[in-house]
């Protein structure tokens, strides 16, 4: 456990500390799915933002309305069509009110100065909330970052047990009804393994794996490491240079350590931001554990400009693992679920309940199964307390 | 800036503490409150309010210089049935006060929660945390 929160610790959070303006400038679009599911839930509705980075999903049809800023340079010029107004406002009507939790200073004091209300916090430890507050739940873009399965399924339980609505109390077996009201829901989403074939450019055909992405040779930095587990390299733009201009080559004779020649991509050259590629060639030189490729060339004079690149930790997620993982969070001792392929059809209303039965917490996935989002994948998971019948013991 | 509609979600997340002896988190040291006029809202008011503490949104708030919430609670959770006149209240102490920098303290372990630029920080050293 050690070992991975100091390595999340160097390869995530000191990462996007670094670069979190940089990094702010490329997230400023919702990407539908996530703005529907937060359009589809009901009014008055509390919902924690798990890994809100610069809060971009906290202004969705948000109570709390923003005075006009200036035009932002966060949004400014893209000319793409986009759901929410210049401020990153909607246009609709306040109903909900989203807050953010995340680990970055750098990203929620952004979010802050648009006036959103978010908190400093770890997704792996949810339980500065009062419990029973929160109805509905998304993490987006933020389970992917811890470096073992436990600390995945444990952000994932977290999730569940910050919306689980408080269990109801049996008064009248008449007055039971089979589920309580509206479930919970937790929206989730994470990069994928997989890439979208219709979206392959150059680099996907010429080397294996995620565009982009750079194996994690060593095994001693991370639990059990697998093809899945990457690094994704972020290039930090010094102010005065040119993004199209190339580095400058080694000079003869000059000792570096393992070089390769990869395709590394500003701002994550990611249909996932529909963002234009700003791609430049980049030699890769030694990673050291501080998650910090060197791009300085020492010793030169001028003309010669520095490229901090920083190698940002993911794992990659397969088809299946998702909901694989949702299953080990629900049950979970300390959620005490039941993970159900589908809400239970089997009670109907009007039928007489006899008492003999409890109260269960299900825990589903809208739809059944996880869905593909464009080099993500992303889970609906729904918790609602259902009345399950106590199978009557044959007699004797 | 947080406010308060924030701070009465807020509890201390040691392992040693537990609700309800954890909750609500005392101001301290309070250098920066602002009043932001923000639009009235009232449908959403009369539906948070299932999730209040009033006492502790009450004690919370007289922290912060404001002492317009009577002390009896209304009835929370029959939500039609509050005075509008208490929603505008609940919505002026919820949602316009807020606090730029200062802090907030467990009631039972003292841990010291800092919000700086409007930003409480939660986290616990490691050997602290609940898992």
């Amino acid at each position: 456990m050690e070992m991975d929160t100091s390595f999340e610790s160097s390869h995530v959070h000191s990462v996007y500390d670094a670069v979190a303006k940089d990094f702010s400038r490329t997230r400023h679009k919702k990407w539908p799915f996530v703005h529907n599911f937060i359009s589809s839930l009901p009014d008055g509705s509390l919902v924690l933002d798990a890994g809100c980075g610069n809060g971009k999903y906290l202004s969705s049809h948000s109570v709390i309305s923003l005075p006009p800023t200036q035009s932002s340079p966060d949004i400014k010029g893209k000319g793409k069509q986009s759901i929410s107004n210049e401020n990153g406002h909607d246009e609709e009507r306040g109903r909900l009110l989203l807050i953010g939790l995340d680990m970055s200073i750098g990203l929620l004091e952004i979010a802050a100065n648009r006036g959103h209300q978010v908190v400093r916090g770890d997704c792996f430890n949810l339980s500065c909330w009062r419990r029973g507050t929160f109805d509905h739940a998304i993490s987006i873009a933020t389970i992917h970052h811890f470096s073992s399965e436990a600390r995945r399924v444990q952000a994932i339980k977290q999730l569940i047990l910050t919306v689980r609505p408080p269990k109801p109390t049996t008064t009248t077996t008449s007055t039971i009804t089979s589920t309580s009201s509206l479930p919970s829901k937790i929206l989730i989403s994470v990069w994928s393994l997989e890439q979208d074939p219709s979206l392959s450019g150059v680099g996907s055909a010429r080397r294996p794996g995620k565009k982009g992405t750079v194996p994690i040779d060593d095994p001693t930095l991370v639990e059990n490491v697998q093809e899945q587990d990457v690094f994704v390299p972020w290039s930090l733009q010094p102010p005065m240079v040119k993004t199209r201009e190339r580095l400058p080559r080694p000079k003869k004779g000059e000792k570096v350590a393992s070089r390769r020649r990869t395709r590394v991509v500003d701002n994550d050259d990611d249909p996932r931001d529909d963002q234009e590629p700003l791609t430049k060639e980049l030699d890769e030189l030694k990673v050291d554990d501080g998650g910090k490729v060197g791009g300085k060339e020492d010793g030169e004079g001028g003309g010669e400009k520095t490229v901090e690149v920083f190698n940002r930790y993911y794992h990659l997620f397969r088809h299946g693992e998702l909901s694989r993982l949702v299953r080990l969070a629900a049950e979970d001792e300390k959620v005490a679920g039941v993970f159900v392929q589908e809400p239970a059809a089997d009670e109907d209303e009007s039928s007489e309940k006899e008492g003999q039965g409890e109260w269960k917490l299900h825990i589903s996935l809208e739809g059944g199964e996880e869905r593909w989002e464009r080099e993500n994948w992303a889970v609906e998971i729904n918790v609602r307390w259902a009345w399950v019948r106590k199978t009557p013991s044959p007699n004797p | 800036m947080v406010r308060l509609i924030t701070q009465n979600l807020l509890s201390c997340p040691s392992n040693a503490c537990a609700y309800p002896a954890n909750f609500p988190l005392s101001f301290r040291d309070v250098s920066t409150i602002e009043v932001v006029e923000t639009d009235f809202n009232e449908d959403f008011i009369r539906r948070h309010l299932p999730k209040l503490e009033w006492n502790a949104l009450r004690k919370s708030a007289a922290e912060l210089g404001n002492t317009d919430l009577p002390e009896v609670s209304p009835d929370l959770s029959d939500a039609a049935s509050v005075p509008v006149e208490v929603i505008k209240t609940l919505h002026h102490v919820l949602l316009e006060i807020q606090v730029q920098d200062g802090s907030m303290a467990c009631p039972s372990c003292n841990h010291n929660f800092v919000i700086k630029d409007g930003i409480p920080n939660m986290l616990l050293a490691e050997h602290e945390v609940r898992k």
